[in-house]
């Protein structure tokens, strides 16, 4: 089935399973039981013991001849293609079988970062004979990322429970999940503006904006479209509007993917994407050019553009920017000259851990590159000292990235220090401190 | 007695496999007791039989719901069920036994019982050697 682009839900698929049939260990032990006890009732000639076995023998006859192999569908469809981090999205399971089933298991495989709302791993429901019946289970986005929603397991046993059927079937459904917003009050302001139409940068040193400034009287070759009708019926002449001329920035977020500190289900790459995101959100809305660049082992990129539809593209190559292992070398130089245009601000989010996104973040003020760093702290996620040594290796640590940290500053690029637990809010205060305590000493 | 504990202790951590060593030792303990009470016929072995199914459908149930909690009809058909295959193992075992108190037996009689035990193997063999073969 194509997918609908006006329809948010996933396509749905539907399979017919391939059934296995096994013996249930209660199968294998009453029979063994039985066995035994009916050659122990022939050797030992104790009629009691063929009693013993006489039930068994029962079960055995009824349940394996009520086992029936049975036919069974399944179908999938997620409520929504695309959530935000920690909101729900119901999966919808549509189940068919030609036989009545008692008891049919489904166990659905979540990968890592979605769980189920609640109850256990595994539902059972009845089906009556050729019944389709839909579930619906809620499950939460623990995590940004794309998920892949793989297989689905169902069982189903004989009415005694001695055969076991089971079943794998595809589901191929496909979540899409957005970081969540961080809280954020002002942005850096980008030191260059420029004049922009849209996505074109234009080449006159003024252009019209939307904003009102002021009236000036009509000269010819103005536009008709820009009299003041008002003012020009109220005095003498005609009169027209005159508006500010639309500057707007160009900001490049740079995401460093080389190495992240992670403890558990959170880490570094997570905030620096959450960040990125909601401040790509913010400039974007204020009609900035915003651009992104993936930094990493994967290299990846976005040009910068305006307008909401820039905003998707950008949180969907967040999305999949993720930690690979790598040792060849990177410079500034493998990212094409577009991505980065001149006079461009560059933020970069990065926990400054692999030599090679701190030499390039280096190489961008060197390049005439408007750059602030905001360090996404690894220290709260590394390993609590166990000891003195382990205290004192600590703290040499700490006091390398403080003289990593001078020396952006001394090449003028603000470095802001953000820690899990505090609002970004806080780390762009000290960066928009930093600039303007930065312009008054050059002022001296 | 130990049969019992065995059984508690296979039931309280989930684990099938004890779970037939106990009715393997229950059995056990209950052709030791024949033996120690000589040639006598066991009026009440029907009883035993019966309760011996009884505990070993609880005892599957009862791991079978460890790993899924069934809808409460669900657990309602599966209690009649046992309730029902109990009450026939019990009329199947009484009349076992009565069939044996009747007579000597016969040829007829033994050549049944053998063949019951050939089948019982054939299908415990056969079980093993899926069992092998299967991934």
């Amino acid at each position: 089935m194509s997918r609908d682009r006006a329809d948010p839900r996933c396509r749905r698929s539907r399979s017919t399973l391939g059934v296995t049939r096994t013996a249930s260990p209660k199968l294998a032990v009453y029979a063994t039981l039985a066995a035994a006890s009916l050659l122990g009732s022939l050797v030992l000639g104790r009629p009691e013991l063929a009693a013993l076995a006489a039930p068994l023998v029962l079960v055995l006859a009824v349940g394996l001849g009520l086992a029936d192999e049975p036919r069974l569908t399944v179908g999938a469809t997620l409520e929504r293609a695309r959530v935000a981090e920690g909101d729900e999205v119901a999966l919808d399971l549509e189940l068919g079988s030609d036989r009545a089933l008692e008891q049919l298991e489904i166990f659905v495989s979540l990968p890592r970062g979605l769980i189920r709302r609640r109850g256990t791993a595994a539902d059972t429901i009845r089906l009556q004979k050729d019944e389709r019946r839909t579930i619906r289970r809620a499950l939460r986005a623990q995590r940004w990322g794309g998920y892949r929603l793989e297989e689905v397991l169902l069982r189903t046993r004989s009415p005694l429970g001695l055969v076991v059927h089971e079943g794998r079937a595809t589901l191929d459904a496909e979540l899409r999940v957005y970081p969540r917003e961080e809280t954020l009050r002002e942005l850096v302001g980008s030191r260059e503006t420029q004049v922009f139409t849209g996505n074109i940068v234009s080449r006159a040193k003024e252009a019209e904006g939307i904003e009102f400034a002021d009236i000036r009287s009509f000269v010819p070759g103005d536009q008709i479209r820009r009299i003041n009708w008002r003012a020009s019926a109220r005095w003498p002449g005609l009169w027209v509007n005159q508006l500010h001329p639309e500057r707007n920035a160009d900001v490049i977020l740079f995401v460093d993917s080389f190495e992240e500190a992670r403890r558990e289900d959170e880490g570094t790459l997570d905030m620096a994407v959450r960040a990125a995101a909601t401040i790509a959100r913010r400039y974007l809305a204020q009609r900035d050019r915003v651009g992104l660049v993936g930094f990493g082992a994967t290299l990846r990129w976005l040009l910068p553009r305006m307008g909401s539809i820039q905003l998707y593209r950008i949180i969907e190559a967040l999305i999949d920017i993720e930690i690979s292992l790598s040792y060849a070398w990177s410079g500034i130089d493998v990212i094409p000259r577009r991505v980065l245009p001149p006079r461009a601000l560059v933020v970069a989010l990065s926990p400054l851990l692999d030599e090679r996104s701190q030499r390039a973040l280096l190489d961008l003020p060197a390049r005439g590159f408007d750059l602030v760093v905001v360090e996404v702290s690894p220290i709260p996620f590394g390993p609590t000292p166990a000891g003195p040594v382990e205290e004192l290796a600590r703290r040499l640590w700490e006091l390398k990235r403080e003289a990593l940290r001078s020396r952006y500053e001394r090449h003028g690029v603000p470095v802001a220090d953000w820690r899990a637990g505090t609002e970004l809010a806080g780390a762009i205060e000290g960066v928009n401190a930093f600039r303007r305590y930065a312009r008054r000493a050059r002022a001296y | 007695m130990g049969a019992v504990i065995v059984l508690a202790f296979a039931l309280s951590s989930a684990r099938p496999r004890t779970v037939a060593w106990a009715f393997a030792l229950l059995a056990g303990e209950y052709v030791i007791s024949l033996e120690i009470q000589g040639d006598q016929l066991d009026r009440a072995a029907y009883v035993y039989a019966g309760l011996f199914l009884v505990a070993g459908e609880l005892a599957y149930w009862s791991l079978e719901l460890t790993v899924v909690r069934p809808e409460s009809t669900a657990l309602i058909r599966r209690l009649v069920a046992i309730v029902l295959v109990a009450v026939g193992g019990f009329a199947l075992a009484f009349v076992v036994l009565a069939a044996s108190a009747l007579g000597s037996g016969g040829v007829a009689l033994t050549a049944v019982g053998v063949a019951a035990a050939v089948g019982a193997v054939a299908l415990v063999a056969g079980l093993a050697v899926r069992a092998r073969q299967s991934p």
